[in-house]
């Protein structure tokens, strides 16, 4: 049978929660970028690592498996291709025994008046067009030969769509998928946020997108700032992304884990049980052989671990 | 060649939504410093049009705040009325985002202690939550991480107060009504395995605490 994983993206305010072994999850995904400082291309040493959140994260190795989720690579920005990031990337990997990387299908990085990796602010919006297709099928192979491990990247939000593209945002993962080794991070809170603030149709999306390809889901709650519905990972998921993932994952035959992702300034408002509760019914979709879990004890049982699954 | 310069145009736009208000009037006199093909300057100018643009320009300001927020708070508070216009100015002078929490926050430290320096900020407490803050943060990513037993010199910051300290740390407290100590204090911030202990010390213990 197929088995599922749960996770948590970890933050701070979970450290004693998830070394007490008091969450129902799986695995543990990592942002590696919180654990290091990079002083910038041509600094040496580049990438100065936080002994604290290394000594956690060793902690975290030894009880659980680790997945990372990388903010800073922009691996979609026109400018020079960050293989020194890459490289940090692999390295920590193989330290940590990481299962996969994930990243954003981002541009973060713009080269402006003189400087490399100049940074946005925010992820810009991509024009889905034949010509980055191009790049991004070139730089996933190189990465992957670097990584040593799959890389999924992460469909993102956009407030203002780069119109006229050559391709629709469903085609261009595809080809994406078909043309390179990569593999996708299905966000269903940002597929809703789109659909908010855009008109987007989520269930035509995931109905055109290969979901073969989709071998992690990140599932979130968000919330209004000056009526834009934005993916800030406010605490819990709202009804839409349950059903979305009740739709996904039946069909996502490679699918090896499920992460929910909160910001630890929403941890208060969430709470301990709020957070189980979150897991709990994620497991319950992913496992529906295990119906028989009891929500309110926030305990399930699950298959542990993540499966090794070839391809 | 191309994809690059229109991503700088786009990110340039979303950094000034005043770039932005121009261009709706004269697209053409706010892109002449582009090279984009004719294909890019229409899809330009309609994301510039698009009302959701503003957000774009909102959201990047939300970005560039929230490392100066998240490791300054008491920092922030202790401004108070000042805040606001401090951080448009430092924003005016340093265009350029930095989203590393760390880095972000000892450039907006340091360009107020260039402020108080240079008469346009007045002292207060906020200069002492300030040397506060960045050592706590400083400890949180370079210390050691703890270990059962005494602290090491990786593990200790020792920081100046002019106020009271247990006044300016307090959560909720704000800068009115506090008055400057006749002498100064001396406070040791210590990573150890129960977490940040912060203690008050005598003055000759700051050499002792190895700073």
């Amino acid at each position: 049978m197929r088995a599922v994983g749960v996770g948590v993206l970890y933050n701070r305010a979970l450290t004693k929660l998830l070394l007490a072994r008091a969450l129902p999850v799986d695995y543990v995904e990592v942002i590696p970028e919180r654990c290091w400082t990079d002083r910038g291309r041509g600094v040496r040493p580049r990438f100065v690592e936080h002994p604290r959140d290394l000594a956690t994260l060793e902690a975290l190795a030894q009880m659980y498996p680790l997945v990372a989720h990388g903010v800073g690579l922009s691996i979609a920005s026109a400018t020079q291709f960050d293989i020194e990031h890459i490289q940090q990337l692999g390295a920590w990997r193989r330290r940590f025994g990481v299962r996969w990387v994930s990243e954003h299908l981002a541009a973060v990085r713009v080269t402006a008046n003189g400087v490399v990796d100049h940074h946005a602010g925010i992820a810009l919006p991509l024009p889905w067009d034949l010509e980055l297709l191009r790049l991004l099928v070139d730089r996933v192979r190189r990465a992957i030969d670097i990584l040593g491990c799959p890389l999924l990247l992460e469909n993102g939000t956009v407030l203002t769509p780069v119109p006229d593209t050559d391709l629709t945002e469903v085609e261009f993962l595809n080809r994406l998928t078909a043309e390179s080794p990569c593999r996708l991070l299905l966000d269903l809170h940002n597929l809703f946020v789109n659909s908010v603030n855009l008109g987007l149709d989520a269930y035509a999306f995931v109905r055109d997108l290969d979901l073969t390809a989709v071998e992690e889901i990140h599932i979130a709650g968000g919330n209004e700032l000056d009526g834009i519905y934005l993916d800030s990972h406010a605490g819990a998921c709202p009804p839409e992304v349950w059903q979305l993932l009740e739709t996904v994952v039946p069909q996502a035959s490679n699918l090896r884990g499920v992460t929910f992702e909160f910001h630890e300034s929403y941890f208060a408002e969430l709470g301990d049980d709020g957070l189980r509760r979150e897991l709990v019914w994620a497991a319950q979709v992913c496992h529906p052989h295990c119906r028989e879990t009891d929500a309110t004890q926030g305990e399930i049982n699950v298959a542990t671990g993540v499966p090794a699954r070839g391809r | 060649m191309s994809l690059q310069e229109f991503q700088r145009a786009v990110a340039d736009f979303i950094a000034s939504p005043e770039r932005c208000v121009r261009a709706i009037v004269d697209f053409a006199a706010e892109t002449t410093d582009f090279d984009l093909t004719e294909r890019e300057r229409r899809r330009l100018k309609a994301m510039v049009n698009d009302q959701r643009m503003s957000a774009n320009c909102t959201l990047f300001r939300v970005n560039r705040l929230v490392p100066i927020f998240e490791v300054l708070p008491l920092t922030w508070r202790h401004l108070g009325t000042a805040a606001d216009k401090a951080l448009h100015e430092f924003w005016r002078q340093h265009p350029d985002p930095v989203v590393q929490f760390g880095e972000e926050a000892n450039r907006f430290g340091a360009w107020l202690e260039d402020q108080l320096a240079a008469g346009v900020l007045p002292p207060g407490p906020a200069f002492d939550a300030l040397h506060f803050e960045l050592a706590a943060f400083d400890l949180a990513v370079t210390a050691e991480a703890p270990t059962p037993g005494s602290a090491t010199a990786t593990q200790r910051r020792v920081v100046r107060f002019d106020y009271d300290h247990l006044a300016v740390l307090r959560p909720a407290s704000t800068s009115v009504a506090l008055c400057p100590l006749t002498e100064p204090c001396w406070i040791l911030l210590e990573l150890n395995d129960r977490g940040l202990c912060v203690s008050r010390i005598h003055c000759e213990s700051v050499i002792a605490a190895g700073t």
